[in-house]
Parts: structure tokens; sequence; C-alpha cells
């Protein structure tokens, strides 16, 4: 899983249900302050979807955004555990570095 | 943000990224997209939001979007041949254009009908706002649901008024062809148009008593051929015209030969190039170019010129080359006259050095 994946991924997490195109755009701006296109997140979900690391569903059509409906995007068992296991190999890199360096 | 893009620029992006955009993934990024718009509008104002969503439809042209190349193939076979005979078309009105200027033995039929094609790169512009109206409504009526009545009216009318176009255009050019050109080119010519007004009246009888939801490539005809021709003319023709004049003027140097030769036994200059034949030339050569006309040779006191001409645009210009040791000065270019054949005296009203000692080309009309 690159970088990039992974952020998308943290951030459907984060989302907790809520999590289509656009508001996935606008958490990562706001948590790491770099713009992020749309190709760029929804080549991410198409991605992280075929690895089974989340599912998606179409919500209700709505009004709003042209009377297209948003596909919202959910994190599956798979995807936690992946996160866990990244978030754990992260942290034994951060602890393998000697106090001096980042002192 | 419940209404399409009004923006025809952005209209334009939509379409493409419908086009492109897998149609499993279209629904929700189309949606994306709108939504992130109406947001970046309020935050930037429209222009640069709409600015922000042409790159945004840019930037979403990724394999993963595309998926597979398989939906975008869309032609259908009879789309195909409709393609293939399109470009034939296209093909064959350059080849024409550019034939005058190719090597071979002098042919007025190839200047006939290559002056034909150019004359569609001018008039046939008149061709162009009707192919596009056409197209219109063969858009609208391809979209129109399966329920509605097909509306044949506006192809119907359309397909009319290019047909009184392309007749108009042609009657005028019969006579001009005939006098400048010959039978031969003249005929072939008006079996031509026979052949196009034939394949017009059976697709207009077509259209009414057969009316059909398929998309009609006609008005694509309508446009791309005169654009082909028009781009052709003012991009192909000066470089081919430099080609086969430098091409002739070399052919001409055994017969300048020849004629200094005569002078320098006889102590004059040859009446004509015919009184050389057998005892100074063999055979008066010919240019090798197709659209060069032979070699006009005029004596003057004592001095001669040289001179053949070749067609640069259908509609009005010719260029005329000349051997000429002492050529009319730059003043003089306008009004300058140059009897060509008993049915025209050219005026020429620019002129260039050729390249080539003696030699220069006029533009006339």
């Amino acid at each position: 899983m690159g970088e990039f994946e992974e952020i998308v991924l943290l951030t459907v997490a984060i989302l907790n249900g809520e999590a289509y195109g656009v508001s996935i755009i606008e958490e990562i701006e706001t948590k790491v302050d770099r713009n992020v296109s749309l190709g760029a997140v929804q080549t991410a979900l198409k991605r992280l979807e075929d690895k089974g690391l989340v599912n998606s569903a179409f919500g209700e059509a709505t009004k709003i955004r042209g009377g297209k409906r948003k596909r919202f995007y959910t994190i599956t068992r798979e995807g936690q555990k992946i996160l866990i296991k990244t978030k754990d190999q992260r942290a034994a890199f951060w602890n393998a570095i000697p106090k001096t360096v980042m002192s | 943000m419940d209404e399409q893009p009004n923006n025809i620029l952005q209209r334009l992006a939509l379409a493409v990224f419908r086009w492109f955009c897998h149609p499993d993934f279209r629904e929700e990024i189309e949606g994306d997209l709108l939504e992130q718009f109406d947001k970046n509008k309020q935050k930037y104002g429209e222009q640069k939001a709409r600015g922000l969503f042409m790159k945004d439809v840019m930037l979403l042209f990724r394999s993963r979007l595309i998926k597979n190349l398989s939906h975008l193939v869309i032609i259908k076979l009879t789309d195909m041949k409709s393609i293939i005979s399109l470009f034939t078309f296209c093909l064959l009105t350059i080849i024409l254009i550019v034939s005058p200027f190719f090597p071979g033995p002098s042919n007025s039929l190839v200047i006939g009908l290559s002056s034909v094609s150019l004359t569609l790169g001018f008039f046939g512009l008149l061709l162009v706002p009707v192919g596009v109206l056409w197209i219109i409504f063969e858009w609208k009526k391809c979209r129109q649901p399966k329920e509605n009545q097909i509306d044949w009216k506006p192809s119907y009318l359309l397909s009319i008024i290019a047909t009184i176009i392309i007749t108009g255009i042609n009657t005028i050019y019969i006579p001009l062809i005939y006098q400048f050109e010959g039978v031969l080119a003249a005929g072939v010519f008006v079996i031509l148009l026979c052949w196009i007004l034939h394949r017009m009246i059976r697709f207009i009888r077509k259209i009414k008593t057969q009316p059909s939801r398929a998309f009609i490539y006609m008005p694509v005809y309508l446009i791309i051929l005169p654009i082909i021709a028009y781009a052709s003319n003012k991009f192909l023709v000066d470089p081919i015209s430099n080609f086969s004049r430098t091409l002739a003027i070399q052919q001409s140097e055994v017969l300048i030969r020849a004629i200094e030769e005569y002078k320098n036994n006889e102590g004059t200059y040859p009446e004509s190039l015919e009184s050389m034949k057998g005892k100074y030339i063999e055979e008066i050569p010919e240019s090798q170019i197709m659209g060069v006309t032979h070699y006009r040779y005029h004596k003057l006191d004592d001095d001669f010129t040289l001179a053949f001409s070749q067609w640069k645009d259908g509609a009005a210009l010719e260029e005329l080359v000349i051997f000429d040791r002492n050529p009319v000065s730059r003043k003089d270019y306008t009004g300058f006259n140059y009897k060509l054949d008993r049915y025209r005296a050219l005026t020429a009203f620019a002129g260039y050095d050729a390249g080539v000692k003696h030699w220069r080309y006029y533009l006339c009309d």
C-alpha cells in the first residue's frame, strides 16, 4: 500500500461511513495541508476497493450534485488490520531511532 | 447544486469526462465534480472554480478510471465504414490539390480536378456552417428518447441547402474549367458533379422516406472536406510549388543552352522553339511536372524570354515563372502583362526571385 493510499484509507476510517470523494478531499486537505485532486482520490479508492480494504455503496439520490448519487466508502476488517499493521511497523521504526538523533 | 453547468467550456469538459470515464464510476464522480465546483465557487469565485473544474476533469483521465478501453470503442461497423470513407475522401482531396506539382507529363485533367478541389477550400467553406447546424440537429436527434417521433425535417432542409450550394458553386465552375483546361477536364468535372448530385438526391429522399435514429455522417463531410482543402491550400501548396518550380527550371537548362547555341551559330535568336528542332535540339523538353504547362518562348530584339506557369490557387492565382535577363523593375510589377495564351494575358501583382540566376516568378491574377 502506497503512502497516499494509506492516507485515503485512514480518512475513510476517520469519516466513519460519511466518506465519499469530496468529503475525503476536504478531510485530507485539512489534516495534511496539501492539495489533492479528485482523480487521485478516486483512483486510490478504486485500488483500495480492488484490494478489499474498503467497501462502497451508493447513497440516496438527492437534488444536490446535479441529482448524482454519492458513493460512500467504509473500511473493511482487512483494511483495519492493514492500518494497524502499518501503524505498528512505523512505530517500530520510530522506536528504533536513537534518542540522540531526534533530540 | 441542482443544475448542470451553464458555461459552454464546462459542459464540454463534462461531456469529455462522460466519454472517457468508465460507466460504473460515472455517476458518483460526476456528482463529486459538480459538488467540488460548487464549493470552489463559494470559496474562490466562479472563474477560478471553473478553471479548477477543468483541471479536475483532466486529472481524472487515469487508467484506473477509464478501466478498460472497450467502452470507448463505441464505433459500430457502419460508423467505421463512414469514417474510412471520410478519411478516403480527405486523402483524395489532398492528393488532387497537390497532384499538379508532382513530377509527370503535363496534364490538363489533373490541373482541372486540382482547381475544383482548391475551390472546395474557398467557396466550399460556405458548407461549414450548414454542416455545423446539421450536426447539432443530428446530435439532438440521436439523444431523443426512443418513444419520441424522429424529427427528420431539420436534416432534410439542411441537406437541400447543402445540395443547392454545391450545385451553385460547381455550375459556375464548369465554363471556367472548359475554357482554361479543355473539354476533357470539363467533361470529367460534369460527370463528377452529376455523381455527387445523384448521391445527394438519393440521400435527401432517404432522410424523408426512411427516417432513422442513426447518426448521419454527411454534415461531417460538409465540415471536414472544405477545411481539409483550405488547410492543404494554405500549408501544402507553397512548399510543394517551390519544389515543382525548381524542377521545371532545371528541366529547361537544356533548352536555354540550345537557344544560346543557335544565337552563336546563326547570329540571331530563333523565331520559335520549333525552328531549333533537328539541328540544335532533338525534342523540345517537357517540364516534367504534371501541372506545369509547356515552356513558352518569346523572341525579343536581341534577347529572349522563356516562361512556364503553374496554378497556385484554383480560385484566381497563377504563378508565372520567367527566364529574363532584363526583368521588369519591382515598381513595374503591377500592370506587368504577359500574354500566356490566346485566352489569357496575366497581370502580375508581385514578383520574387526563383533562386536561380535570371529566373523570377510572378503571382498573377
